[in-house]
């Protein structure tokens, strides 16, 4: 065997070794698209369009509000969770960069909503906690809601945020092989939707 | 499309090919309580436990072509409660789901609490020492469940990008030592392979061994649930059953004989008759007499890793489940509250964790309970084994039509050889010199509770008739619903009618 040959499979079996323990190969079992489907009957949206095979578009059915929502997974030892996140995107009025990070304060019983900034302008925080407190319905939507993330970025005049929620996931193990799918409640549905046309007439006149 | 054309299609696709599949059959070779029974059994039985095992993997190898059939007839992700369901209605779907695994997990998950901290520290002399000393090394278990709940709590994952290194490390480590200690000169003399047994030969002892044989193997079904993500489900699925059953029994004949090979079985304790290895304390002594002061390092690092991923999967996987039978409205609301900052299920993280916790501090993390522990958990997946067989079997005469892609060959003789053996080795489940009342009082408690909420649950919540099968066809529309592009349940004008 010559040395090219011997240079060539050593190559090739170390790119699949690195592709076997990449941190972005699908865990085994994964079934892009599943989730996805699960969601689209919890939604009830008219306008739900799977434009990838783990990206799809929806839109309420007055076309006021337009989502992306992504398909994302996380390993664990002989089993993976499927996560949806819900991706809003608003124009921006103004340049610049941010991003911050929404969650619920308390310890056992939700009692507020905290804004914390990663980066960005400090006077962009002071008008994103403002127009939250001011908007009581948004608020009303955002307490009982379960998302388990919540970011808002700016970037090149456009906000995105990106919300993933409890529901609309899936747990798949290997060992023993079972799935179950994690539905998103009609209530928590509804708030949902609230929460994000409540951000994106929040983010608007910011 | 017709019945048969989508469940061709629904059977070839998949995402997972059969390195996955296979390693799904045998994912739990390395699991404490397996490693402890195997050495047990070798320890007392020597070459009747051998023959015990034989007996194991032919009852075995029957059972996994009927689940086989089951999983080509019905390739969800239901498995065992939809292959019952349709055999037999819903009560018994429910009870053999919930004795498969929620009943198995109540004693084999306690098995494994108490034992992961007493195999790994035990490789570890003054580790084990210190253990020892402040309570016992069963209290490790306790602390993984305990770490890793708490962490799952935060919302930390432990093990996400490790799970190849770990699967290939567990392997690899069992062969390794097995093999090791097979060519290595022998450290005592025996009679045969495997040695003599010290409960004699006659057929009751060999069958009483049976039991304890078959552990080593029920698990082999963890695959049928992955039938929907296979690809060729059909062909993969009884190929993958198959080699994993032969895989595990030459990995425990080779480990079972380098054991008895490298040490000398001497008596412990003249009152109970305890021999070294009716205990974990035989691991450090095999290793060290295979590979020297480096062997009971590794073996101590492969069990600590082995039963920390295993109980973090538990810890990981079963709160979320629980959350969403909570959301669906199976489990009661309290149990879809969120921790408010970390949005984790804490009082499901709390409740999976407490379990065998309780179960093992209740128990006193005395290792002389984990046999009937072990036992306990065989009678519970030799109870929902049986009701899968009858199903198939029930399916085979009330619906010849429907399409079976793989069929148990010789029907139906490999049901006949896996009940009777099943019904035998639960019968004679109990090794010499233990108390039948340890293994069968908490089994038959369990399942008896079991049955009652089941039988609860389809009369008065769901209020259907519990003892009315499913119809195949719905089962699969259901399925076959989830698919992504598929918005309607098209197929079910055109699928079989039920003879």
């Amino acid at each position: 065997m010559s040395l090219a040959s011997i240079t060539t499979i050593i190559s090739t079996m170390l790119q699949k070794l690195s592709e076997l323990f990449s941190a972005s190969r699908a865990p085994a079992g994964y079934r892009p698209g599943v989730t996805l489907e699960h969601l689209r009957r919890n939604l009830g949206l008219a306008s739900f369009e799977q434009t990838e095979l783990t990206v799809a578009r929806a839109s309420l059915d007055d076309g006021s509000l337009q989502l992306e929502i992504v398909e994302r997974t996380e390993s664990q030892l002989l089993m993976h969770l499927v996560m949806t996140e819900f991706v809003l995107r608003v124009p921006a009025t103004r340049e610049g960069m941010a991003s911050f990070e929404l969650h619920h304060t308390g310890s056992v019983r939700r009692t507020g909503i905290r804004c914390r900034q990663h980066a960005g302008d400090a006077a962009l925080l002071v008008g994103l906690e403002a127009g939250l407190l001011a908007d009581s319905m948004l608020q009303q939507a955002l307490m009982p809601l379960d998302f388990k993330r919540l970011r808002i970025d700016l970037q090149a005049r456009q906000w995105c945020v990106r919300l993933e929620h409890m529901g609309g996931s899936e747990v798949v193990n290997r060992m023993p092989a079972f799935r179950r799918y994690i539905a998103l409640s009609r209530e928590q549905r509804d708030w949902l939707l609230e929460s994000l046309s409540g951000l994106q007439r929040v983010l608007r006149t910011l | 499309m017709s019945i048969n054309d989508r469940l061709t299609e629904h059977l070839n696709r998949g995402t997972v090919g059969f390195p996955t599949a296979l390693a799904s059959t045998i994912g739990l070779i390395m699991a404490s309580p397996v490693i402890l029974t195997a050495t047990m059994g070798f320890g007392i039985g020597g070459s009747a436990f051998a023959v015990a095992m034989l007996i194991a993997v032919v009852m075995m190898l029957a059972q996994a072509t009927t689940f086989a059939e089951a999983a080509s007839i019905l390739p969800t992700t239901g498995s065992v409660y939809d292959y019952i369901n349709c055999g037999m209605g819903r009560f018994f779907a429910i009870t053999g789901t919930l004795s498969a695994y929620l009943i198995v997990h109540v004693f084999a998950g306690t098995a494994e609490t108490i034992l992961s901290g007493v195999m790994a520290l035990v490789n570890f002399e003054h580790l084990n020492t210190l253990a020892e000393s402040v309570g016992g090394s069963w209290l490790l278990g306790v602390g993984f469940v305990v770490v890793f709940g708490i962490l799952n709590i935060f919302g930390v994952s432990a093990f996400g990008r490790a799970e190849i290194i770990l699967t290939f490390g567990m392997w690899t480590t069992l062969m390794v030592f097995g093999v090791l200690g097979l060519i290595a000169a022998p450290a005592v003399q025996l009679d045969g392979w495997f040695g003599e047994s010290l409960v004699g030969t006659d057929l009751i002892t060999i069958l009483s061994l049976v039991g304890m044989a078959m552990f080593m193997f029920v698990g082999c079904e963890f695959v049928t649930p992955l039938a929907p993500d296979l690809r060729q489900s059909a062909r993969v699925m009884p190929k993958a059953m198959i080699l994993g059953l032969l895989s595990v029994a030459t990995c425990m004949f080779i480990y079972g004989a380098a054991m008895k090979r490298q040490v000398e079985n001497v008596l412990l304790d003249a009152a109970s008759g305890v021999h070294l290895l009716d205990t974990p304390m035989a691991i450090p002594k095999f290793a060290e007499q295979v590979m020297g002061d480096i062997g009971p390092i590794w073996l101590g690092i492969g069990f600590l890793f082995a039963g920390a991923a295993t109980i973090n999967t538990l810890m990981a996987g079963v709160p979320r489940i629980l959350y969403g039978m909570a959301v669906d409205g199976a489990l009661p609301k309290v149990f879809t509250y969120l921790h408010p900052r970390f949005k984790t299920p804490l009082l499901c993280i709390v409740v999976v964790m407490l379990i065998p916790c309780l179960h093992a501090l209740y128990l006193g993390g005395n290792a002389d309970n984990i046999m009937p522990l072990v036992l306990a958990a065989v009678c519970a997946w030799s109870f929902a084994y049986l009701l899968v067989t009858l199903s198939v079997v029930i399916l085979r005469i009330r619906r010849p039509d429907l399409p079976r892609a793989y069929r148990s060959p010789f029907f139906p003789l490999p049901q006949i050889v896996s009940s009777i053996g099943i019904l035998l080795g639960m019968w004679f489940i109990t090794p010499p010199g233990m108390n039948p009342a340890d293994i069968y009082i908490p089994f038959g408690v369990m399942l008896g509770c079991t049955a009652v909420y089941a039988l609860f649950w389809t009369l008065v919540v769901q209020k259907v008739n519990p003892f009315k099968p499913a119809l195949v066809e719905d089962v699969l529309a259901k399925e076959f619903s989830y698919e992504p592009g598929k918005h309607h349940n098209d197929y079910l004008d055109h699928a079989a009618k039920t003879v």
